[in-house]
């Protein structure tokens, strides 16, 4: 098999959870296979968690980590960077019924911004894409009481909790 | 600056002051940094910065895919130029293994079966690498957690190979040795023989995780004894070359890391 079919084969196994590839010993190789599926799922997942802390707890544990394990599985990191990761991760959730937050979208554009802002110190601008403005960052929160609204105050409580806050400068 | 010698430390931001502090007793005597950890352009190079009037550098990286089908980033070969030119590091190393295919990445150190086509593109790759960076750069043996049944080889007798074909040194990590012996059945003794004194630049140092009855290369623990055991074995047969400690999770206190860089120094002395 040339390098690069062992590994297209070998890549899916692990992606996907899957226990078909020969690897010895043959008793174990399940379970051996799983510790580099789970490693696979456990990066993406922590990082996820690291830059969306506030949309995690909207959500809750479960559901979130029930969509970050869909969202990798699909979309697998495209940059050796892992900080680079999830920035598609906003529009997933925003193509899914089941998610019924209108604002989740702007908050999670919002979080990952803030999160490149601080990995990326100055070379951030570069990766702000027309897709996700700065400037055009704000909340559809309801519209009679916003800031009295309950997911209004959630949202700016837990936007106090993010860390490390930092200043944007144009 | 550019002297590796002794015992190193790999570095992590959480012991940043107690490296710079005066009244630090014990201090490597160099320092590895991991260069994916800089490939932003954000607030920890200016702690390098400060590190490097004190400390010579070797930079250890994840992301080059030394055993990918891909070819190599060229956003990442830019970025590794500039650190590297920026902290002139004695040398730079990288895994022997492959890391993503097709542009998708698993962040994980992945296997490949020791078979002949493998040892080819492994020197190509390696070729190429020397070619692209015109400065040293040295290769690490990983753990692993499965064999492949197509092996036609053992591991040490493909990393041999290897160096022999590509002049290419070899960063030792003695616990991923460790580790595979355990998990595989590899005979250690194969290393001691066919691992020879002018093919070591650096050695690795770590502490490992059991999981049922395998080991995890977990780097979040203390040096284990048979792992110190296989350290001196080796210091003994290619010489003094230069160790590092390497904690990377559930990182502990700057004095937990003092202990594990004494021990290491104490077997430089064989005092042990
Ligand atoms: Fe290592």
């Amino acid at each position: 098999m040339s390098v690069k079919d062992f590994q297209r084969k070998y890549f899916d196994c692990i992606r996907y959870g899957s226990k078909e590839f020969r690897v010895l010993p043959l008793e174990e190789a399940e379970s051996r296979l799983s510790i580099y599926s789970h490693q696979f799922l456990f990066n993406h997942y922590e990082i996820l968690q690291k830059i969306f802390p506030v949309t995690q707890k909207f959500l809750g544990s479960e559901n979130f980590r029930f969509f970050c394990k869909e969202y990798i599985e699909a979309f697998p990191n495209q940059s050796i960077d892992l900080h680079l990761y999830g920035q598609g991760f906003g529009g997933f959730l925003d193509a899914r019924d089941e998610v019924e937050y209108d604002f989740l979208r702007d908050l999670m554009d919002l979080e990952w911004n803030f999160h490149a802002a601080y990995y990326l110190g100055s070379d951030f601008k570069k990766i702000i894409t027309s897709e996700f403005p700065l400037y055009d960052l704000y909340f559809h929160i309801k519209e009679e009481s916003p800031l009295e609204s309950p997911e209004a105050q959630s949202v700016m409580i837990c936007l106090k909790e993010l860390k490390p806050v930092i200043e944007l400068s144009s | 600056m550019n002297s590796i010698s002794g015992v190193g430390l790999s570095y992590r931001s959480q012991h940043h002051k107690s490296l710079l502090s005066s009244s630090t007793q014990v201090k490597p005597n160099w320092l590895e940094l991991l260069t994916d950890n800089y490939l932003g352009y954000g607030l920890p190079n200016q702690n390098l910065r400060e590190l490097a009037l004190y400390y010579p550098f070797v930079f250890h990286g994840v992301g080059l895919n030394v055993m990918g089908s891909d070819p190599f980033d060229k956003k990442y070969i830019k970025r590794l130029k500039e650190l590297f030119s920026e902290f002139k590091p004695a040398w730079f190393s990288d895994h022997l293994c492959w890391t993503s295919i097709e542009g998708a990445q698993s962040h994980d150190l992945l296997p490949f079966p020791f078979q002949e086509n493998f040892l080819e593109h492994a020197v190509q790759r390696i070729h190429k690498i020397q070619d692209l960076f015109q400065m040293p750069f040295i290769i690490e043996n990983v753990s692993a957690y499965h064999e492949f049944p197509d092996s036609q080889m053992s591991e040490v007798q493909f990393l041999a190979e290897l160096c022999k074909k590509t002049s290419c040194k070899l960063l030792l990590d003695v616990n991923n040795i460790f580790v595979n012996v355990s998990n595989q059945g590899y005979d250690l003794e194969q290393y001691f023989e066919y691992i020879d004194t002018d093919m070591v630049a650096q050695i690795h140092l770590g502490g490992h995780a059991k999981e049922g009855k395998i080991l995890i290369d977990t780097h979040g623990s203390k040096v284990c004894d048979e792992v110190w055991e296989i350290f001196e074995r080796f210091i003994k047969k290619v010489g003094p070359v230069p160790a590092c400690i390497e904690w990377d999770n559930d990182i502990p206190d700057y004095d937990t890391l003092s202990g594990e860089m004494l021990i290491a120094a104490s077997y430089y002395r064989g005092d042990k």
